[in-house]
This record gives C-alpha cells, sequence and structure tokens, in this order.
C-alpha cells in the first residue's frame, strides 16, 4: 500500500461493515480519545484501533506508519510546550528551564490522542467507497446536498496527496534535495512551499468541477434516489457492539485504574 | 541503436507497478547524446514508464536491470544508487500537466528555481533566466504569475524551467497536448533551439507529424516492448508494424508512399518528392528523395 488514503477495495470484515456502524465506532473512539488525555488509556486505546484494523481489515501498521512518522515533530513540539508552559514537578532540566512532568504526558496524551484518531480515520477511509460515506449520511438523515459533498471530500483527498506527491518530484527533479529529504524540518519547507500553488490548484479545480456538476443537472430540484443499497446486518450489530464493550473497558480502566506516573498517585 | 557517445544507456530494464501490471518488460536502448529522441505508442505501452526511468524517477523492478547515465565530465552514473536531486543535473524532466510543477509567484523565480538547486552562478543567473524566457517565448512575462498565463505558456514555462538548468538531457512528456498548431510548433521550436546546441532531447509524443519533423530518432513502444527504432523514415515506412499499435504515420507520409513516393515525410518534402517525380526536368534544385532518410 502507498499510504494514500484512498478506497481500496476489499472483503475484509470492515469493508463489508454498513458505513453507518462505522461511523458509529469511529465516533465512540473519538468521544473516547477527546474525552482524556490520560497516556495509559490513550495508548491502549491507539492499541485497539491498530489490532482492530489489523484482524478486521487486514490493515498492516507498515501501511500508515509513513503518516504518523509526518506526526511526530508536532508531537515533540507539543510535548515541549506543554512542558515548559504547565506547573507541577519538573521531570527533566533543559538548558536550566525546568521540564513539567504533568506537561511532558499531557503532551504524549494528545499526540496518542492524534494517533488513534489518524488510524480510525485511515482505516475508515481506506474501507468504505465515497458513495457509501454519502449513502449512510442520508440514510441517517442528513441533507442529500451535505451527504454528497462529505462523500466528496472523501474523494478529494487522495487527489490532493496525489498532487502533493508530484509536485515535491517536481521540486526534486529540479535538484531540490529539501523535497526528498528525511530531515522533518527540510522537508517541511519544501511542504510548506508546495502548500500555495496546491491550495490554489485545487481551488480552481473545486470551482470547475461544481460547473461540471451544475451542467450535469446536479441542482435539478426534486427527491434523490440512490442506485446501491445499504442494509444494516447483525454482523454490523456486532461491530457496534465490540465498539461500546470497547468503550466501556476504557472507561472503566480510566475510573479503577490510577493515573500512571504520577507522584503520590 | 549502438551510438559512439551515449548519454544514457537502458540495459534489460523491466518495470512492475505494485498491484502486478508489467509497464517494461525488458527494453535495451541507447541515447546518444545529442539526439532528439521522439517516443511514440498507444496509451498504456510503457512510453511514460521507459521515460521516468531516465532520471531515476522509477527504477527497475528487476534485479538485471540498470539505466546508466554518462555526464558530460565523463561520469557514469548508475540510477538505483543515486538520489532523484542528484540526477537533476544531468537529465532534466518536464511533467505532462505544468499545473503540477509550477509553484512559484512569478516566472523568473520559477526559473531561478532549478539552477539555484544546482548552485548557479547569481552573477550569470539572470541572463540565463532572461534567455531562456525568450527562447520559450515568454520575454517581458518575467514577473507575471504563472496562475495569470495561458495553459500553452504554462506549457511553455514548465519547459523553459527544466531548458534553464542547462542539463545534458530534457525529457519532455506530451508538450504539445492540447495546443493549437502555433503553440505546438513554438513549444517544439523551443525544444529544437535547444538540440541545435548540441544537447538531447527527448520527447513523448501522439503528434506523428510534429514527431516527423522534429525528431532525429523514433522509438516505438508497444505493451512494454520497443517494436521499432530508428529515424522518423525508417519507423514510418514500417506501417504494418505500426498498425499493430494503432499509430499512423503522418498523413503527408502515408499520401507519398501510397502514390510511390516513400521517404517523404512532412508535406514540404512530399511536395518536393511530387514535383521531382512529375518534372523531371525541373531547373529548380530539389534534394533528390533519397537524402530524407
Amino acid at each position: 500500500m502507498s499510504g494514500t488514503m484512498l478506497y481500496q477495495p476489499g472483503k475484509t470484515v470492515l469493508h463489508r461493515a454498513d458505513a453507518r456502524a462505522k461511523i458509529v465506532a469511529i465516533l465512540v473512539v473519538l468521544a473516547l480519545a477527546l474525552t482524556t488525555t490520560r497516556v495509559d488509556v490513550l495508548v491502549a486505546l491507539t492499541a485497539v484501533v491498530v489490532l482492530g484494523l489489523a484482524v478486521l481489515a487486514r490493515i498492516t501498521p507498515a501501511s500508515y506508519a509513513k503518516a504518523l512518522l509526518l506526526i511526530i515533530p508536532l508531537v515533540l513540539l507539543l510535548t515541549l510546550l506543554q512542558a515548559l508552559v504547565q506547573g507541577g514537578p519538573a521531570i527533566a532540566t533543559l538548558a536550566g528551564v525546568p521540564l513539567s512532568r504533568s506537561g511532558v504526558l499531557l503532551g504524549l496524551g494528545i499526540g496518542m490522542r492524534l494517533f488513534a484518531m489518524g488510524i480510525c480515520f485511515y482505516g475508515f477511509s481506506v474501507t468504505t467507497s465515497p458513495s457509501d460515506i454519502a449513502l449512510a449520511l442520508h440514510k441517517v438523515g442528513v441533507p442529500y446536498k451535505f451527504a454528497y459533498l462529505t462523500s466528496f471530500a472523501f474523494r478529494f483527498l487522495p487527489l490532493l496527496q496525489d498532487e502533493a506527491k508530484t509536485l515535491l518530484t517536481a521540486m526534486a527533479v529540479r535538484g531540490s534535495a529539501e523535497s526528498s529529504s528525511r530531515h522533518p524540518l527540510r522537508r517541511g519547507r519544501a511542504i510548506v512551499r508546495m502548500l500555495f500553488p496546491m491550495l490554489a490548484g485545487s481551488m480552481k479545480r473545486s470551482s470547475e468541477i461544481a460547473l461540471s456538476m451544475e451542467l450535469r443537472g446536479y441542482s435539478l430540484p426534486g427527491p434523490r434516489t440512490f442506485y446501491r443499497s445499504a442494509t444494516f446486518r447483525g454482523s454490523d450489530a456486532a461491530l457496534v457492539a465490540g465498539v461500546l464493550v470497547l468503550a466501556a473497558a476504557l472507561l472503566a480502566m480510566q475510573w479503577q485504574l490510577p493515573a500512571p506516573f504520577t507522584e503520590g498517585a | 541503436m549502438s551510438h559512439p557517445d551515449p548519454v544514457i544507456e537502458v540495459v534489460d530494464v523491466e518495470h512492475t507497478y505494485k498491484g502486478d501490471t508489467k509497464a517494461l518488460a525488458g527494453v535495451d536502448l541507447t541515447i546518444g547524446r545529442g539526439e532528439f529522441v521522439a517516443i511514440i505508442g498507444k496509451n498504456g505501452s510503457g512510453k511514460t514508464t521507459l521515460a521516468k526511468h531516465f532520471n531515476g524517477l522509477l527504477r527497475p523492478t528487476n534485479s538485471g536491470g540498470a539505466v546508466r547515465l554518462h555526464t558530460g565530465e565523463g561520469k557514469t552514473i548508475d540510477t538505483r544508487g543515486s538520489r532523484l536531486h542528484h540526477l537533476a543535473a544531468t537529465v532534466g524532466y518536464v511533467f505532462q500537466n505544468p499545473d503540477r510543477q509550477i509553484f512559484h509567484d512569478t516566472c523568473r523565480e520559477e526559473l531561478e528555481y532549478g539552477p539555484r538547486n544546482l548552485g548557479a552562478d547569481p552573477a550569470t543567473l539572470a541572463h540565463q533566466v532572461s534567455e531562456t524566457l525568450e527562447l520559450v517565448g515568454l520575454e517581458g512575462r518575467a514577473e507575471a504569475n504563472p496562475i495569470h498565463l495561458s495553459r500553452g505558456e504554462r506549457q511553455r514555462l514548465a519547459i523553459a524551467s527544466t531548458l534553464v538548468m542547462g542539463c545534458d538531457v530534457a525529457v519532455v512528456d506530451e508538450p504539445t497536448t492540447g495546443q493549437d498548431r502555433a503553440e505546438s510548433r513554438k513549444i517544439l521550436d523551443s525544444l529544437a533551439h535547444h538540440h541545435a546546441q548540441g544537447r538531447t532531447v527527448v520527447i513523448i509524443s501522439h503528434d506523428m507529424a510534429l514527431v516527423a519533423e522534429y525528431a532525429t530518432r523514433v522509438i516505438a513502444m508497444r505493451r512494454g516492448h520497443v517494436l521499432a527504432d530508428g529515424t522518423p523514415a525508417q519507423v514510418f515506412s514500417q506501417r504494418e508494424v505500426l498498425q499493430e499499435t494503432n499509430i499512423r504515420p503522418p498523413q503527408a507520409a502515408v499520401l507519398a508512399a501510397e502514390i510511390g513516393l516513400p521517404g517523404a515525410l512532412t508535406v514540404d518534402q512530399a511536395v518536393r518528392s511530387m514535383r521531382d517525380a512529375l518534372l523531371p526536368t525541373s531547373r529548380t534544385p530539389v534534394s533528390p528523395i533519397g537524402e530524407v532518410e
């Protein structure tokens, strides 16, 4: 796999699952990730998400490891910032400035939160076709236009990724060492340089697509129908139940176990 | 075709994309310094895959395959062991869509980018840039934002931003797609000018009339193999072979061959051949058909 978030057809459990069940699963994981900053709970959550994707969708960590590596500098920066601004006992000193223990834990917690959510979204995007997303959203009551737009965003994302890759390659073939550098800061500079043209390009493209949709009768009045249908089966209910059990387990972990690494806990 | 002064050597190259699509199935060829090569073939025949091997954008997927570049300074570089930006000084590559490779606010900055990366002398850079802008017909647009250029102008800008680097070889993927005759000609003329300075140019094209007119060598691809390789006259005369890959030689060449005057590729050449055949006593000095290879 190339690491793109493009839908990859397959026949695994998650591929066959109803998109609504997967959306519920994502919302539960999101809720769990956003309501705690405890590193232990978030590590457990990430581990379950990684394991779940490996077992239910045969997505190995190798396929998204590259994307995670890109987040690491951000996580380190966050951790450093939190360590500097949070109070409490110090875990170490950096050039005479104390680094707060709770700040470090908070920063790492936020990092794990990003990991859990990112991997979860990746799994959803790779196993769910954009048209299934539109259908699912429409079925749960989202107006057609918004449902369609959401599926559109999922279709657009891989295109943007692809465009970014081409731009970086175009820089490299003109002798830029930055664009293929493994050094995150140097590569970051190439990425910043690429952002504006990419944004301008995608604005242009989206206005062209909007026009082409109008020209093919997109905004005509009348009820819209779907060619495909979605049925919520027993296995989908099982998936939702499984995620709820996971949520309960992690909440219990949060309440029953003391927070780790805290002094006097 | 062997060449006394090779610049790119492709040895038994195979390329299989992820998902088991075999795009190149064993290609051997040598491109000589100073050639103007056109790679032709229908969509999916492996043209772009082959061209992307010339500067390391792609590497052979078989262990025995190799692509070697011979630099002007007499060095030989294997693309497999080199980073992309190190190969950029030898082989420049222009992608099909200009909008995916232009990323500066002015044409001048766009052109300066490559040479700066290669460590160009700032004193001569300004001159180099204005000369190249003139070459592609964008003089006076140095401070213009590329967004405001026409599609054809952006294509020429993308080509200029590679030519300005002064690489030994310029590879240009479908330079004339979507352009009218006049615009296509401007693009090919700028490449021909680059070629006239002793540099090597490789284009991928579906426009057989332009290929016949500008290229000194044609490589026809089919299903990942080289189907025909030679001068335009040699390749376009193999009509049965070309039919297999849905390529029709330029209309002027087909017409000339049909009426028994093979060898002519362009309208001018066909007219000359006809004139020679019909008016053998004509006093106007015309070159014999055989001179057109």
